[in-house]
């Protein structure tokens, strides 16, 4: 039933294209970026980890030339952050989910800001070569916590714009955030991240300073560059699955299964192209890798839309300004207005509001004229007027001929004696 | 190119042919479970309960009595029908199914399993609203389901109500 005082839902449904164009090319703005990050960091904390262990200088060369290479420096660093917070508000007046407090979306940009922060300090004390203190190690850690914490809780929200129905939960029911839909996409962006690191090392080992180790490092590199790109590139297409899996079943649609195999398909190839190698004299296709990467992650990009797409439509959209409407008439323990109709105290409203009301309102022409026009014929006439409601007959030809309703003598009686009553009102 | 290398490479094509398999497989499962939503009349809900404003018992009649809302019968259609639109092309198949004493056989949209049973009186006796379960059918021309209708969600939902959460008053 419709519920007073509700918005009205056509102007609440009327979403726009460009918004929506505007929210997936933020993605694809921040979501490379946070997962070369991430991935460079893992790849750097753990040849870290592996060169102190081993004491495998080439290793522990490589930790720091990873975060050199994966970590753009300057404002670029706050790149992600500008874009995650444009996704955030379009996602705010776009679907107009009551999704989460506006304090935990700035605690969120809060918490990706510090993280950011800890890594560009990591970054730094890195290159000043103090990459042995254990302070480096915990700083760059509790780095990549806060920033892949992030992240989780971004593709959290990313989930539940898939689930419309949990909007209405979340106020009470905040774990409900959690999703396998968000396991799913940040085990997928942590794999790509890592291929993506992977591979941008690769791209940038020709640029690396000259050390003593000369051509074995540079073989190092290339060695470790492709095999993590090699295990990453196998596992998250189960990721890919895993999502798939678990979308909500409206969120499907006959497009969403060729863009993930499409997906798949780019990773084989690439997974192809680093499991059989290539030329010394050539190198590696740094290009072509980094092209199907960026190509999976646009697949994913549109993959999302599609299924925000399909799930979210205008019939969706209205139900949370439902909600709160009707909430708030429980909160103050007034019946919504429906359940005050049900019983009307006046057989002769009873009715109007079942008949006569579909079709006839007192001030508007709905599919027959306005009352207020039409009764004052019949002021002083109630028997004339109980006559035509029992057999109407077409009066003015800019409307169609009442249908006849077969009411019983009762109910005309009842309704005719209303509708006058209500005219002298 | 050694034994194993051979086999290496056919392992890749095998796993991403296999995980191809699998996608190709779950869009033949949706395919499949995805239900026939064309009905024989395209009844507009965004003209009826929409611009015209109509409550959803007019056409649903029982809800608040029985534990399903009802297909509206031919002859409430129509009360209307008899005269207005009636030279558009979907309210004509309603007039023939009239006149031909032919009732119009709707394609079921919101189906649960037979193990469980939904009272739609029990929920509108505690006032939850039509769209809770059925969406802004005010916007839509064919109806759709837009709710899982899975035991999580009714579970959440009744838990956040304070509605039974005991097996027996849905499982009988």
């Amino acid at each position: 039933m419709p519920i007073p005082g509700a918005p009205d839902p056509n102007a609440v449904a009327e979403l726009s294209g460009f918004l929506k164009f505007l929210y997936s090319l933020a993605c694809l703005i921040h979501l490379p970026y946070l997962a070369l990050l991430i991935g460079g960091m893992v790849l750097s904390l753990t040849c870290k980890g592996l060169g102190i262990r081993r004491r495998d200088p080439l290793a522990r060369r490589l930790s720091r030339d990873a975060v050199r290479m994966a970590l753009p420096g300057g404002w670029m660093v706050w790149l992600p952050v500008l874009a995650v917070a444009l996704n955030l508000e379009i996602g705010r007046r776009l679907y107009r989910p009551g999704m989460l407090p506006l304090p935990a979306w700035i605690g969120l940009l809060a918490a990706l800001c510090l993280g950011l922060a800890m890594i560009a300090g990591y970054q730094s004390l890195m290159r000043r070569g103090k990459d042995s203190s254990h302070w480096t190690t915990l700083l760059g850690l509790w780095g990549l916590v806060l920033l892949a914490g992030s992240c989780f809780l971004l593709f959290c929200g990313a989930g539940q714009l898939l689930m419309p129905e949990r909007w209405p939960l979340l106020e009470t029911q905040p774990l409900r955030t959690l999703s396998w839909v968000a396991v799913a996409k940040f085990l997928f962006f942590f794999g790509f991240g890592l291929a993506l690191a992977a591979v941008v090392v690769l791209f940038r080992r020709g640029g690396m300073e000259p050390g003593p180790a000369g051509d074995r490092y540079e073989s190092y590199v290339e060695r470790t560059g492709r095999r993590v790109a090699l295990v990453f590139t196998l596992l998250f297409p189960l990721a890919l699955l895993l999502e798939l899996v678990n979308l909500p079943p409206m969120s499907l649609s006959g497009p969403l299964f060729p863009v993930y195999g499409g997906m798949v398909a780019v990773a084989g190839w690439l997974a192809w192209r680093l499991a059989t190698g290539w030329s010394e004299k050539k190198g590696p296709p740094c290009w072509r890798l980094l092209g199907a990467l960026m190509l999976v992650l646009l697949l994913a990009v549109t993959g999302d839309h599609l299924a925000r797409n399909r799930i979210l439509t205008p019939q969706t959209l209205t139900e949370p300004e439902n909600w709160r409407v009707w909430a708030k008439a429980e909160a103050a323990e007034t019946a919504p207005a429906v359940s005050a109709a049900k019983v009307p105290a006046d057989p002769g409203q009873e009715v109007f509001d079942r008949i006569c009301g579909i079709c006839h309102a007192f001030d508007r022409k709905i599919v027959g004229p306005p009352l207020l026009e039409v009764l004052p014929a019949y002021r002083n006439e109630p028997e004339k007027l109980r006559e035509f409601i029992r057999n109407p007959t077409k009066k003015n030809p800019d409307y169609p001929p009442m249908p006849k309703h077969g009411l019983k003598d009762a109910e005309i009686g009842a309704v005719a004696d209303y509708l006058l009553r209500r005219l002298e009102e | 190119m050694n034994v194993g290398k051979i086999l290496s490479r056919l392992a890749l094509i095998g796993y991403f042919s296999g995980l191809l398999l699998a996608i190709v497989a779950l869009a033949g499962f949706w395919h499949r479970s995805e239900r026939d939503l064309d009905q024989p009349i395209e009844f507009p809900h965004y003209i009826h309960a929409g611009r015209l404003g109509l409550a959803c018992t007019y056409c649903h009649q029982f809800p608040e009595r029985s534990p399903h809302a009802g297909a509206p019968p031919l002859e409430l259609c129509m009360n209307c029908h008899q005269t207005v639109a009636v030279d558009r092309p979907e309210v004509k198949k309603v007039r023939e199914h009239y006149r031909e004493k032919r009732p119009v056989v709707w394609n079921r949209v919101h189906a649960l399993p037979g193990f469980v049973r939904f009272s739609h009186q029990s929920h509108l006796r505690v006032e939850i609203p039509c769209f809770a379960c059925h969406g802004a059918m005010q916007t839509v021309t064919v109806a759709r389901q837009v709710r899982p209708l899975k035991m999580g969600w009714c579970v959440s939902c009744h838990r956040w109500r304070g509605g039974p959460t005991d097996c027996g008053a849905c499982h009988h």
